[in-house]
């Protein structure tokens, strides 16, 4: 049995704006098991990145807080750190990387010096102790040429390039998990594939999990073990990737596969979802995902439903079950 | 059954101004390019970032001017009318970008923004121009009563709502969606989609659907053609490509896209790097770069196509007999 590694308990990060507050992450729970990787799938605007940048208290200050939960990361509650503290986490235990490398990536310096950066802060190497190390990690995300690359600037790059750069410089310290935040959105198909490849290949020979956020169900059923699925700031179901797949239960779950173009068969019509993803600021009441459910019952816009255990494993917020 | 639009050996380059005293370099965006759309018909075009597909397009619309090749339009060269000749052909011929927001005005209500191309085509009747725009915004699912909002207050996927009733307010014939579902996320993805195909049957519209997403392309297409870096690689009915990919290129696009389907076990031909850029592209065939299964006469002659079927079309010198050099 594997251990736990991240545990997020009832987790809230709301962010104050002029329209009102958003409740970007609204009362999440989920594990992380050591080696494992965790999908976490929803349409966009559903609080996933927020989710992300909340473990790491990377969210927006000073509009954004974390009013309520915890976030259990080997033992320690990363919401007590103190900023100092998590700095000392981030890049060294915990990484991230995002959907845009060029956001990430400091365009007036040359790519290599960040993992040099990191690896001075974390490890305590040398500059030229550094500098060797990071030829080498570009060597294993397969950049071509390292040593001339490395004092090239991002934007000399292609978009799959720095992402390579971006996963070299996030596993440089060998973390025990790392966030990847849609890492292949901005990537054409055929780049995507190899860089989840990379990660998948790394992942496994330094035994980091992994929580991968994406909006692509593909995806997930490539390279996670479990998923959760996100809706309007909260998990609605989490299951093993095999079940949920085979067995979706949550109504928003099923509507999304079944939106899905897909290559086995054709269909003629999409079941489309009615209406789009709410506004965070004034979430539907009861069931978030009441006003587009087809089969929604009078509870639902009355009450929440809680997630709970409907089969060993699987985990589902809905009333009907 | 005579073609829709025939596009016959289309090219466009760019010239790139010479950049700090360097010299002038060309853009070869899109090099050479044949195909025909029929009445009724949608025709995919897939291919990654900057292969050309937008170019293309605009080409065929003529929002750009190629360098060379020629569009027939229901047999009529409409690249050499006169401007004026070619205003009749232009209500004919639209578009539909990715962006909904971008394309649209944001100080104009939806109303005027679906009122203007009517003005500009001469409809003069106030009162016929309203029936008319509300009339096509039912037919595309938005509230008459919304007309007088602004872009901004729409959501992602009604905007392009009001893009698709803009563009086939004038009752074309045929239409480009130039990566219409990009943006939008899997609900609203379906739900255009769905819209599209309606649209489709009642106006008896033929798209050019232009995506690099390979799902959407297998749903919309009755055929799909498939480019890189400014060629087409091969051109086949949908059902026959996904089943039957000659193209080594087209092969590794398919086995790259992920399947939501855990159980599923893929053989995978993962490509190395990046498509080269297309201001030297690559001599003989433009994938010989990147292609697992090159000889030695790729990197020396362009490939000619070879048909295993009547609507089946490759370009790649593993069939039809490799010539010798
Ligand atoms: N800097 C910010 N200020 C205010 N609201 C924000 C900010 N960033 C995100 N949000 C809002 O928080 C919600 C969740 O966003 P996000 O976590 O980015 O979603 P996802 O990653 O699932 O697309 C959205 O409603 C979004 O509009
Ligand atoms: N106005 C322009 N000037 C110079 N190069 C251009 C211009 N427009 C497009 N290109 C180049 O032409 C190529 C094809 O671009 P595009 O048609 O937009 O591709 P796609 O739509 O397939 O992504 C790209 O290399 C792009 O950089
Ligand atoms: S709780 Fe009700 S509205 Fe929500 S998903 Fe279940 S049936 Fe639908
Ligand atoms: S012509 Fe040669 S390089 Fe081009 S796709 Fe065919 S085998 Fe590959
Ligand atoms: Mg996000
Ligand atoms: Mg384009």
């Amino acid at each position: 049995m594997k251990k736990v590694l991240l545990q997020v308990e009832n987790l809230r990060t709301y962010l104050t704006t002029h329209r009102g507050v958003v409740r970007a992450v609204d009362g999440v729970s989920l594990t992380i098991l050591e080696e494992e990787t965790l999908g976490l799938v929803g349409e966009s605007g559903c609080g996933k990145s927020m989710l992300a940048l909340s473990i790491l208290g990377l969210y927006p200050k000073p509009q954004g807080r974390i009013v309520e939960g915890k976030i259990e990361f080997e033992g320690e509650d990363l919401v007590q750190k103190s900023e100092e503290e998590l700095r000392r986490i981030r890049g060294k235990r915990i990484s991230m990387i995002f959907q845009e490398p060029m956001t990430s990536l400091d365009p007036v310096f040359p790519v290599g010096e960040g993992i040099v950066e990191v690896l001075m802060l974390h490890q305590g190497l040398t500059r030229s102790e550094a500098r060797r190390e990071a030829i080498r990690l570009l060597r294993m995300v397969r950049i071509p040429e390292p040593e001339r690359r490395m004092y090239q600037y991002p934007h000399q790059l292609s978009g799959g390039m720095r992402q390579r750069v971006m996963i070299a410089q996030a596993l440089a310290c060998r973390p025990k998990l790392l966030i990847a935040d849609e890492p292949t959105t901005a990537l054409d198909v055929t780049v995507q594939a190899q860089i989840l490849e990379l990660i998948a290949a790394l992942k496994e020979e330094m035994k980091t999990a992994v929580l991968l956020i994406t909006h692509d169900l593909g995806i997930v059923a490539e390279h996670c073990q479990k998923v959760a699925v996100m809706y309007a700031g909260t998990i609605v179901e989490k299951s093993d990737v095999f079940s949920l797949f085979a067995r979706p239960l949550h109504p928003y779950t099923r509507a999304l596969l079944g939106a899905l173009p897909r290559l086995d068969g054709k269909r003629s019509r999409l079941e489309a979802i009615p209406g789009s993803v709410p506004d965070l600021i004034a979430p539907p009441l009861g069931c978030r995902f009441h006003p587009r459910c087809r089969e929604r019952i009078p509870r639902c816009s009355e009450e929440e439903p809680r997630l709970r255990e409907v089969e060993r494993g699987h985990e589902v917020a809905c009333h009907l079950l | 059954m005579s073609p829709l639009v025939e596009v016959r050996n289309l090219k466009k380059h760019f010239v790139l101004s010479g950049e700090w005293g360097k010299e002038r370099a060309f853009v070869d965006a899109v090099s050479g390019v044949s195909f025909s759309i029929f009445q009724g018909e949608t025709l995919g075009l897939v291919g990654e970032t900057g292969c050309g597909k937008s170019t293309l397009a605009r080409c065929i619309l003529r929002l750009l001017e190629p360098t060379g090749g020629s569009v027939l339009f229901r047999g009529k060269d409409i690249l050499k009318l006169p401007l004026k000749e070619f205003k009749a052909y232009r209500r004919r011929m639209q578009i539909v970008f990715q962006d909904p927001f971008a394309s649209l005005n944001p100080r104009k209500t939806v109303f005027s923004i679906l009122e203007e191309p009517l003005i500009i085509h001469g409809e003069r009747n106030p009162r016929a121009r309203r029936e008319k725009v509300e009339a096509m915004a039912e037919q595309v699912g938005l509230d008459p009563r919304l007309l007088r909002n602004y872009p901004h207050e729409f959501s992602g996927g009604q905007r392009q709502r009001v893009c698709i009733a803009r563009a086939l307010i004038l009752e074309p014939e045929f239409v480009v969606c130039d990566e219409p579902v990009s943006a939008l996320d899997v609900s609203v993805r379906a739900q255009i989609l769905n819209l599209l195909s309606e649209l489709q049957e009642r106006m008896h519209l033929a798209y050019l659907f232009i995506t690099h997403d390979l799902a959407v392309v297998h749903h919309i297409s009755h055929r799909v053609a498939v480019m890189y870096l400014g060629t087409i690689v091969e051109i086949a009915p949908t059902e026959e490509l996904f089943a039957n990919p000659l193209h080594p290129y087209t092969q590794a696009l398919f086995e790259s896209i992920p399947v939501p389907n855990p159980t599923y076990k893929r053989k995978r031909m993962v490509l190395e790097g990046d498509p080269p850029s297309p201001i030297h592209p690559p001599s003989g065939c433009r994938f010989h770069t990147r292609c697992p299964k090159r000889m030695e006469v790729c990197s020396v002659h362009p490939p000619e196509a070879f048909s295993p079927t009547p609507e089946h079309v490759v370009f790649c010198h593993l069939y039809g007999g490799t010539k010798v050099i």
